[in-house]
């Protein structure tokens, strides 16, 4: 009876075991678009959204920062006053960016699983649309072009990956 | 005695059988991009400084799939909600003996948005002298190891000057200038 007993307890125990399977996720379907190869394939709004944030500086930059800055504006061959407008709208941009950054993180730890991202993800699209809208009405037609020229040419040193697990 | 063995044996294999059928596991959804770009400092008249810059940004998700009791399946994701995300970045150009290399940015919550960038300077580059860029970013999960890795990338680039040839008005003289330094990937 005692041996009976001992196996219905492995049975169970196995039963339990095998239910809750916690080896690692396995990622299956994981793909990555290599810009350089397929620059056709990195949408706009992503590659503005890249670009842009690489010409910005934190609020406290340093002046190694700042020189930074200048030297990826140096490629733009901006005229002054554009180049103080573009400053302008490049630190709004930063500072929505940041602080849309530490909006998703806070609701993420907070809200865990039942975080959906959905709304969010879509501020930040209107972030990086209002900072293009603004160097559209800042910039002269050409030093748009020039500027619009620029993040396709950028969009060879981009990647995005996506994909999951199932 | 023996039969009741058997039985027992049977019956473990159908248990098994069964619970596999309906097993539960994390499921991933990842989202993420990479940008690496070189970045010009300063010049004089032989060379330069420039640096090479690589950023990762994005989210993952996790959830549990599969089927099995609420029990288990609130066992997994406490798991998962335990669990943490964290980028590394190589980032290194071989000149003046090298410069750089791995760097590990903040872990956090599995479904955090990162925007980690690592900033490495080149230091003194004379003109023309070639200097090969490798990077390379992956994301680490503290539950499922490596997320995804982009492999080691190889860009190689060279502070260059250019020149400007023009007419030097009426006379038809040629006036050569010298352009901004700038980098040019080779």
């Amino acid at each position: 009876m005692i041996r009976y007993i001992t196996a219905l307890l492995a049975v169970s125990m196995f039963a339990v075991g095998t239910w809750a399977q916690n080896s690692p996720p396995h990622l299956q379907d994981v793909s990555i678009v290599y810009g350089a190869k397929n620059p056709e394939l990195i949408p706009d709004n992503i590659a503005y959204r890249l670009y842009l944030f690489s010409l910005t500086v934190p609020a406290n930059a340093s002046e190694h920062e700042r020189q930074a800055q200048a030297g990826r504006l140096a490629t733009l061959n901006l005229t002054v006053p554009e180049d103080s407008q573009v400053l302008n709208i490049l630190a709004d941009f930063r500072s929505r960016y940041d602080a849309w950054i530490a909006r998703w993180n806070a609701e993420a730890q907070q809200q865990q699983e039942h975080f959906d991202p959905t709304l969010v993800l879509q501020v930040r699209e209107d972030i990086v649309a209002d900072a293009q809208r603004a160097l559209q009405s800042s910039l002269t037609v050409d030093r748009l072009i020039r500027f619009t020229r620029q993040v396709q040419q950028e969009k060879r040193h981009m990647r995005i990956i996506t994909g999951g697990s199932q | 005695m023996k039969l009741r063995f058997l039985m027992t044996a049977i019956l473990l294999l159908f248990c098994g059988r069964l619970a596999d059928a309906q097993s539960c596991y994390p499921v991933f959804s990842i989202n993420y991009t990479t940008y690496s770009y070189v970045t010009y400092l300063n010049s004089d008249d032989n060379g330069g400084w420039a640096e090479t810059d690589v950023n990762i940004a994005g989210n993952a998700n996790m959830t549990v799939g599969g089927s099995c009791p609420s029990w288990v399946q609130a066992q997994i994701q406490q798991q998962i909600n335990g669990s943490t995300h964290q980028p590394h970045i190589y980032n290194y150009t071989s000149i003046n003996g090298g410069h750089g290399g791995w760097t590990t940015g903040p872990s956090q919550c599995y479904n955090c948005y990162f925007n980690y960038t690592t900033y490495n300077d080149t230091g003194y580059m004379l003109d023309n002298a070639t200097t090969n860029w490798n990077f390379q970013d992956s994301m680490a999960c503290s539950m499922g190891g490596d997320i995804f890795d982009t492999g080691l990338i190889n860009w190689p680039f060279e502070f260059a000057k250019t020149l400007s040839q023009t007419t030097g008005g009426s006379s038809g003289q040629w006036t050569v200038t010298e352009d901004a330094p700038g980098l040019v990937e080779t």
